[in-house]
This record gives C-alpha cells, sequence and structure tokens, in this order.
C-alpha cells in the first residue's frame, strides 16, 4: 500500500509530491476517474457504484516512460482551496472499492469525473472533480468543481 | 213484544261490536292505532276518556256508551250482569262496563296493546356554564345528520369542503356557532397538491431532467 501526498499552492515551485513519506521528483501526476454513466454514457446516479474506471500513476523524471502505478493505495491531493483523497486498498485493485472524499466529504456515490494531471513536461495543469447531486423537486444536478 | 225487540236490538248491537272488536284486536289494525290511537286502549289500563277512534281513546266511557250514553238508564253498563266472562277484568271508568267485573273493557290484558316504535336513543347530560343540557347521541355509522361531535373519517379528507373549516364551537348558553375558515389546513393542501403535481410530473415527464453547473 502506497501513500502519495500531493500539494500545490497554485504554481510549480510550491507543488510537491511525496510518496510512503519521501519527496517524489515526478514529471507528471494523473489521477482520472470516470464513473456514474449509463451503457449509453449518459451520467447516472451512483458514482463509482455504477461502475467506470480509473487511472492513476506518476511518471518519474529519471524515466518520464514508466508509469508507477499509485494503487493500490491512499492518494491525499490538497488544493488552495479543496481537497481530494482517492482511497483503493483493495489487493487487485478492484474499482469498486474505490473511495473518494471531497472536502472531507464522501462523494463515493456521486462521483462522476475526476481529474487531476498535473503534467510539468508539457506545462500542463488540469484539476477538476464532477458529482452527480440528484435533487428531490428540481433538477439533478451535474456539478463540476475546479480545483484549481 | 217491545221488550224482546228492544233486547234482541241491543243483544245485536252488543254482538255487532263485539265482532268488530274481536276482528279488530286479531287483525291488528287495533293495535297500531288505528282504531283509537296508539296509547288507546279498550278500557283498560287506566283510560277513562276519549271516544271510539280518538287519539286516546278507550272503547266506552263517558260519551259512547257509558255513563251518560242513551243506551239504557244504568249508568256506564252495557249489560249489567249478564255474563260476558271473555271481557273480564278490572273494572274502571270509562270502559266497557262500569262496575261490574264483566265488562272490564280488555281482553285479559293489562296496559296497552299496539307497539311502540323502537329507536336506539341514549342521552346524558353535559355541564356548560354552571347549566346542564341534555347531549343526544342517535348512533349511527356517519352521524352526519346529527353534529359534528362525531364527524365522518371523510371530513378529515382535502377533497372534502368541510376539511377546510374548523368544526362548531360552543357558544353562550350551549348554541354552536360556525367555526371558521380553516387557512392552516388550506396551505397544508396547497403544499400537498403542489408535491403531488411535481412528483406526478417527474413520474411521467418522459425524461429524465439534469442541469450542468460548474463551481
Amino acid at each position: 500500500m502506497s501513500q502519495v501526498l500531493f500539494r500545490t499552492g497554485g504554481d510549480w515551485d510550491s507543488t510537491t509530491l511525496s510518496r510512503d513519506g519521501q519527496e517524489c521528483l515526478a514529471a507528471q501526476l494523473l489521477v482520472q476517474i470516470q464513473a456514474g454513466r449509463d451503457g449509453y454514457g449518459d451520467v447516472v446516479r451512483g458514482g463509482i457504484g455504477a461502475g467506470g474506471d480509473i487511472d492513476a500513476y506518476i511518471r518519474p523524471q529519471s524515466n518520464t516512460l514508466i508509469e508507477e502505478g499509485i494503487f493500490p493505495g491512499t492518494i491525499e491531493m490538497h488544493f488552495l482551496q479543496h481537497s481530494v483523497v482517492v482511497i483503493n486498498n483493495h489487493p487487485t485493485f478492484d474499482f469498486q472499492f474505490t473511495q473518494v472524499v471531497f472536502d472531507g466529504r464522501d462523494v463515493t456515490d456521486q462521483v462522476i469525473d475526476l481529474m487531476v494531471n498535473i503534467d510539468s513536461i508539457n506545462n500542463e495543469v488540469q484539476a477538476a472533480i464532477t458529482l452527480y447531486r440528484p435533487h428531490w423537486l428540481t433538477a439533478d444536478e451535474v456539478a463540476t468543481f475546479n480545483l484549481l | 213484544m217491545q221488550i224482546h225487540i228492544s233486547s234482541f236490538r241491543r243483544m245485536l248491537l252488543l254482538a255487532t261490536f263485539c265482532v268488530i272488536v274481536i276482528f279488530g284486536s286479531t287483525s291488528g289494525a287495533f293495535a297500531r292505532g288505528g282504531f283509537g290511537g296508539g296509547h288507546g286502549s279498550f278500557g283498560g289500563g287506566g283510560h277513562s276518556f276519549g271516544s271510539f277512534g280518538g287519539s286516546h281513546s278507550s272503547f266506552g266511557g263517558g260519551s259512547s256508551f257509558g255513563h251518560s250514553g242513551s243506551f239504557g238508564s244504568r249508568s256506564g253498563s252495557f249489560g249489567g250482569g249478564s255474563g260476558f266472562h271473555s271481557f273480564s277484568g278490572h273494572s274502571s271508568t270509562g270502559s266497557f262496563g262500569h262496575g261490574s267485573s264483566h265488562y272490564g273493557g280488555s281482553f285479559g290484558r293489562s296496559g296497552s296493546f299496539g307497539g311502540t316504535r323502537s329507536y336506539t336513543h341514549s342521552s346524558s347530560m353535559y355541564t356548560y356554564g354552571g347549566r346542564s343540557y341534555p347531549a343526544h347521541y342517535y348512533g349511527g355509522w356517519s352521524d352526519y345528520s346529527y353534529g359534528w361531535a362525531h364527524p365522518a373519517w371523510y371530513f378529515y379528507t382535502p377533497f372534502y369542503p368541510a376539511f377546510y373549516y374548523y368544526p362548531p364551537v360552543m357558544g353562550p348558553g350551549g348554541y354552536y356557532q360556525p367555526g371558521g375558515f380553516n387557512w392552516g389546513h388550506t396551505f397544508i393542501t396547497l403544499i400537498l397538491f403542489v408535491v403531488l403535481m411535481v412528483i406526478l410530473a417527474r413520474l411521467f415527464s418522459g425524461g429524465r431532467r439534469v442541469r450542468y453547473t460548474q463551481y
């Protein structure tokens, strides 16, 4: 089980990545979750329980062609105003055992998309999470939160 | 001979009345009050006045064949001591026979004949303002006609107009006054109606509505 901690202050200088308590010199961090969709690709309620897929790896600066997996394990990502924790401790990395916590709240049953791409090679940064929030009287909401 | 004819007429008249009485008693026509009323009796039961067919009738009495009638000189009797044992009974004024046990005016029964209408009626007293008033409860399933003390179940449904009014309140003197319009029930009904419409619209809208937001 690996413990990955990502922290950023909004620029490259304040962005750090550590793995199992030691700083990890990485070229890219990618955490991508797609869930909460039906067979036609339309969003539905259910989150992780509705099925999906996940990509999570680290490209080290020493060899950018290698993708070091994060799971099974835990990754904590702290942004300026938000924080996301993704946990999957299943030995075979079963998707159904993924747990997502957003700002301290378990959104496993609501998450539709999670996209965190910190790519220093191409100087690209993406961080957003999309949740499906059902409402009783009004229409259901698909809310996207920009993490950066 | 004239005496014989007169006696024969008297006997014939008496026999006619006896037939009428017996027929009436057996057929039940008297018992329903058609012949003397519901409270009457044929001389029995202590009714001492009335006439043949009156509301409080008895058979005999002061007006027809009794005390001051036109038959015979003896007051209040009809045949005197002749034996009609089937008409035995206790004697009373205004009955069929006076002072004699032979024309007691009843058929060996005491009391009146003919049943009275039976109905369920329980009464109790309630006190209001230091005074006691009779409270009537007539039973029944809905008690709709007898007041709001026991309203039917559909009074509590929003489909019934009475749901939107308070029940009557008892004012001074024990009289009921209108309770007024119930705005609380009205608003609750409106809210439930809106919620029901939303649910139905979501169920039968034919598609799921999703709005996309970004924060």
